[in-house]
């Protein structure tokens, strides 16, 4: 039987000396036994500096100490060296095992829960899930998405659907909110009424009577189409109002601001304290006995301590308040941007055509001033019975 | 039988067994087709051929990847020569 013909990986190299006489004829044997060497250097008359594949060394030291050569000084290169530096350490091996292992383990198990689009139902699902045992720590493989799709469909009525999926150690469950049915139009007879007040500006009728004209000012709840139709015989029959009602309409907001401001000046007064703190605990300091107090910290690590300990200066010191008055025009400038702020956010989506700021002082401490706004908007609503 | 290999564009070295050297600037000579070594020191190399001992000479000379059928020298070559054989 054939031995095996030794592998020879580039990587895995051996250095080492030969000593003797006619070095040259130690080559030539190894050449002979189809041994290829990677170096070859003389470093005297007697020793050569060989570097061969780490496989080939034992054939290597046969052959010399049969012919009467010294190998010596043998010593591993490149990745033959870090297989000798990791035999010495074998914790090193074993813990990179141990780690893979682990990582192989966990990662069979869902560490994180995700949820999706919930909005408002966000924590109750976050409990739910928590109740119903899906939480850091179950295996992946013991998660039926399907069933839990279910579960919490059977649970929340008003969520259109739930998509729950294993990603990774990430248990995701996506949340699409359902939206309320529109109120379609029916057969059953009803009025049309104006949503807000203001002044009609135009009328178009579909079905029904019409109650008001263009120009006459309506209120809240004021009937603007009426369901009734008059037949061609006269008779009246009640039908399902129909139409379009544009009206011009105002909203108001208020804005209030003081025509003082409180000024806080350091007195020169001060009381330092020095305190150890901790993410968890903090050594309690006794306030300074001020009617107010600018607060001043400066944190300092503690040098040496592999707890996150913290050396805190807390410098309190005294403040004196005062009344002072500000400018007429600049108060009047800000409470009127306010308002027409506060205005637009309640107005948005609709396109205001008109926009005015009205002020007054009120017991000459502050300035009110309102922001009116008009647009135009089918106040039109179906009233049901 | 050399006109007849030359026509027949066969290679000389590969029938005869004639050593290949091709020499890369004057620091790496590769040949092919040796019979082994016949002195290895920092200043000469001798290694033997068909042809006789191919001397290698220069500075701080040294060989690489070494086996049955070529070997690979390394260092500052100075000049090539054979040496006839005897």
């Amino acid at each position: 039987m054939r031995p095996l013909k030794p592998v020879r990986l580039g990587w895995f190299i051996h250095r080492f000396c030969v000593t003797g006489l006619n070095l040259e004829r130690f080559i030539n044997l190894l050449s002979k036994n189809s041994i290829p060497l990677v170096s070859i250097r003389r470093a005297d008359s007697r020793t050569l500096v060989c570097e061969c594949f780490s496989c080939d060394l034992p054939s290597i030291c046969t052959l010399a100490q049969e012919k009467g050569w010294r190998i010596h000084q043998s010593v591993p290169l490149r990745w033959s060296a870090r297989l000798k530096w990791l035999r010495q350490r074998p914790g090193i091996p074993a813990g990179v095992v141990l780690t893979l292992v682990a990582v192989m383990i966990l990662s069979g198990f869902v560490w994180r829960v995700e949820i999706h689009g919930a909005g408002s139902y966000q924590a109750d699902i976050s409990a739910f899930l928590e109740e119903s045992g899906y939480s850091a720590g179950r295996a992946r493989n013991s998660i039926d998405a399907e069933a839990l799709e279910q579960l919490l469909t059977h649970r929340y009525p008003k969520i259109a659907w739930f998509h729950a999926y294993v990603s990774g150690v990430t248990l995701m469950v996506d949340v699409t909110p359902g939206v309320s049915m529109p109120v379609l139009p029916s057969d059953i007879p009803c009025d049309i009424v104006a949503a807000r007040g203001g002044i009609v500006e135009s009328i178009q009728v579909y079905a029904g009577t019409a109650a008001v004209k263009p120009g006459d000012v309506v209120r809240k709840g004021q009937t603007l189409i009426r369901g009734i139709e008059r037949s061609f015989d006269g008779a009246t029959v009640d039908v399902a109002a129909e139409g379009v009602v544009n009206a011009r309409c105002w909203q108001s907001c208020t804005v209030q601001m003081p025509l003082y401001e409180i000024e806080s000046k350091e007195t020169g007064r001060q009381t330092v304290f020095t305190r150890l703190s901790t993410p968890m605990w903090q050594q309690p300091v006794q306030n300074a006995d001020y009617l107010a107090y600018n607060t001043y910290m400066e944190e300092m690590p503690v040098v040496g301590s592999f707890f996150p300990v913290i050396l805190q200066r807390i410098t309190q010191r005294e403040v004196s308040m005062q009344y002072t008055s500000r400018e007429m025009e600049t108060v009047r400038q800000e409470a009127g941007e306010a308002a027409l702020k506060r205005l637009k956010l309640r107005l948005f989506g609709y396109e205001i055509i008109d926009k005015w700021v009205d002020y007054c002082m009120i017991e000459g401490e502050s300035l009110a001033a309102t922001a009116t706004g008009e647009w135009l908007m089918d106040i039109g609503v179906v009233q049901t019975p | 039988m050399l006109d007849r290999l030359r026509q027949a564009d066969i290679p000389q070295e590969l029938v005869f067994g004639w050593p290949r050297s091709v020499l890369l600037g004057d620091e790496k000579l590769i040949v092919e087709q040796h019979q082994g070594i016949y002195a290895c020191t920092e200043q000469e190399i001798i290694l033997k051929t068909l042809c006789g001992h191919l001397v290698i000479t220069g500075e701080k000379l040294s060989l690489s990847r070494y086996d049955r059928d070529g070997l690979v020298v390394f260092g500052r070559i100075e000049k090539l020569s054979y040496r006839p054989k005897g």
